[in-house]
């Protein structure tokens, strides 16, 4: 999609809005205008930093989620029994709904950021494992023959064959659960936290404010449209060896 | 202290029926040859004859079941990490890491190896893509290269170690016979200029008589039902291709 198709797609929304905002309540429908007003207030009266603690949250958990994801995957890669024995683990915790975690996290742990962040982790762990369960599992018979004929050091073989395999799932791995990640923090602050977004969304919805609700919910989205931006440019410079055809369908 | 590069005794590799799906099966049963240092060697067999699975073993990829094998008196699969440099393989496809440039892909042996500096190793590799007509190509990715140029670059790459060893599993059966026949004399020249040991796993019997001073025909389970040595004379190399036409036929 071009760059004008997007700005006239979300110009037509805006408008839309407007339009409603004519004949329907503030608290329904706040007009653009006070949108704006709340989102530069967010500036001016030095809030930032509730959404940069979300953020922060964010990539804490995702990181988390990362590592331990990524040592359990590749376990259960080179183990069948350890495969047989966490696969089920793994598989019975995506189940469990983000709010069920919410609730646990309360009632074990004091510490709110701890909390927070072993929400996160518990979430996007299964999702992570999976994927990058998948990648290494990927890897070719040919690549890994053809590797070992020259009689390369585990550190060896994981740098020039494992690593590089395994970099795009990492990276879609990312990708998909940044937005998964941002809807969870929310609902982890909504409920357990006094800071952040999700904590500014629950203040708004006590005030009946939704120009405010409606701002803090742009700077999230915006928060993962950049760092979705960030992933595709390492993306395309990372994996800019793969082949791609002059005409797609 | 042995004298071949290669010994095969009476070795054997069973495959579990988990392995193959219809019980207990020898790929490769009382398979006994050896190849002389410097030797150039073609082994000719049908299909599934097991021709792969020795040269796992061979490369030391996988254990035999029983018997015994040297690779320059040592067991390549026991002694995996002390044959590391001495041998090069060029495989049927070109096994090229997608992610890597020709290069970089030539270089990988030599990195592993890590007994030269970068700077050597890309020297080395450099003058070995000059000697396959890549030059240019250096920093070309391996969708960037026909098939020919992607099985010499796979070429250069085993080259570039030096082995004393060289295991080739059909390299040119992929490619186009004017490609493979520009590519099979180049080998030929290549393997002639250096003292290494080669063996050439193929299923034509003329490539076997156009790289081969001598040809073994395998037969199934993979054991040696013919060796015969093969001169530049015409009327040798009418001979033994009958005779391995023979030994294919049983």
């Amino acid at each position: 999609m071009k760059r004008s198709e997007t700005f006239i797609s979300l110009f037509l929304v805006v408008v839309a809005w407007q339009l409603a905002s004519y004949f329907f309540p503030v608290y329904l429908f706040p007009p653009v205008n006070l949108i704006g007003a709340e989102l530069l207030a967010l500036i001016v009266d030095q809030q930032g930093y509730q959404a940069l603690s979300t953020f922060a949250r964010i990539l804490a958990g995702m990181a988390g989620a990362f590592i331990f994801g990524g040592f359990l995957a590749f376990l259960m890669g080179r183990s069948d029994l350890f495969n047989r024995l966490v696969y089920p683990v793994v598989n019975l915790l995506q189940g469990v709904p983000a709010l069920s975690w919410v609730v646990i996290a309360i009632i074990w742990f004091r510490h709110t950021e701890f909390r927070i962040w072993f929400i996160m982790v518990a979430t996007t762990l299964p999702a992570f494992t999976f994927q990058l369960l998948d990648s290494y599992r990927a890897i070719s018979k040919d690549l890994m023959e053809m590797t070992l004929s020259f009689r390369p050091s585990r550190l060896d073989y994981l740098r020039v064959l494992v690593l590089p395999t395994v970099v795009p799932g990492i990276l879609t791995a990312w990708k998909v659960n940044l937005g998964n990640a941002s809807r969870v923090v929310v609902v982890a602050e909504l409920v357990g936290a006094t800071s952040g977004i999700g904590y500014q969304l629950l203040q708004s919805q006590q005030l009946f404010n939704l120009a405010a609700a409606i701002a803090w919910t742009i700077t999230l989205v915006v928060f993962v449209l950049i760092t979705q931006s960030i992933l595709i440019v390492i993306e395309n410079r990372v994996l800019r060896y793969r082949a791609t055809s002059e005409r797609g369908l | 202290m042995s004298m071949n590069a290669i010994l095969f005794d009476a070795v054997g590799k069973q495959f579990s029926g988990s392995d193959r799906g219809n019980g207990e099966e020898w790929a490769v049963r009382d398979l006994s040859f050896s190849v002389a240092k410097g030797e150039v060697i073609a082994v000719v067999g049908k299909t599934g004859c097991g021709k792969s699975t020795m040269f796992n073993l061979l490369s030391g990829l996988i254990e035999p079941s029983k018997g015994r094998i040297e690779v320059e008196g040592k067991d390549p699969y026991a002694d995996f990490n002390a044959l590391q440099g001495r041998i090069g393989i060029i495989f049927q496809n070109d096994r090229l890491m997608p992610w890597r440039t020709a290069l970089d892909n030539v270089c990988l042996g030599l990195e592993l190896q890590n007994k030269l500096p970068k700077a050597e190793q890309q020297k080395k590799s450099r003058a070995w893509l000059e000697k396959l007509h890549l030059s240019g190509y250096e920093n070309a990715y391996p969708h960037e290269l026909s098939g020919g140029m992607k099985q010499r670059v796979a070429i250069s790459r085993a080259f570039a170690l030096n082995p004393s060893v060289l295991l080739c599993d059909e390299p040119f059966s992929a490619l186009d016979e004017i490609t493979a026949n520009t590519l099979r004399q180049e080998f030929v020249n290549l393997v002639s200029h250096s003292d290494m040991t080669a063996m050439f796993i193929t299923h034509s019997i003329d490539e076997a008589l156009t790289v081969a001073s001598r040809v073994l025909v395998f037969g199934r389970p993979a054991r040696v039902v013919l060796d015969v040595a093969v001169n530049g004379a015409e009327t040798s190399r009418d001979r033994a291709k009958a005779e391995i036409r023979e030994a294919l036929a049983l």
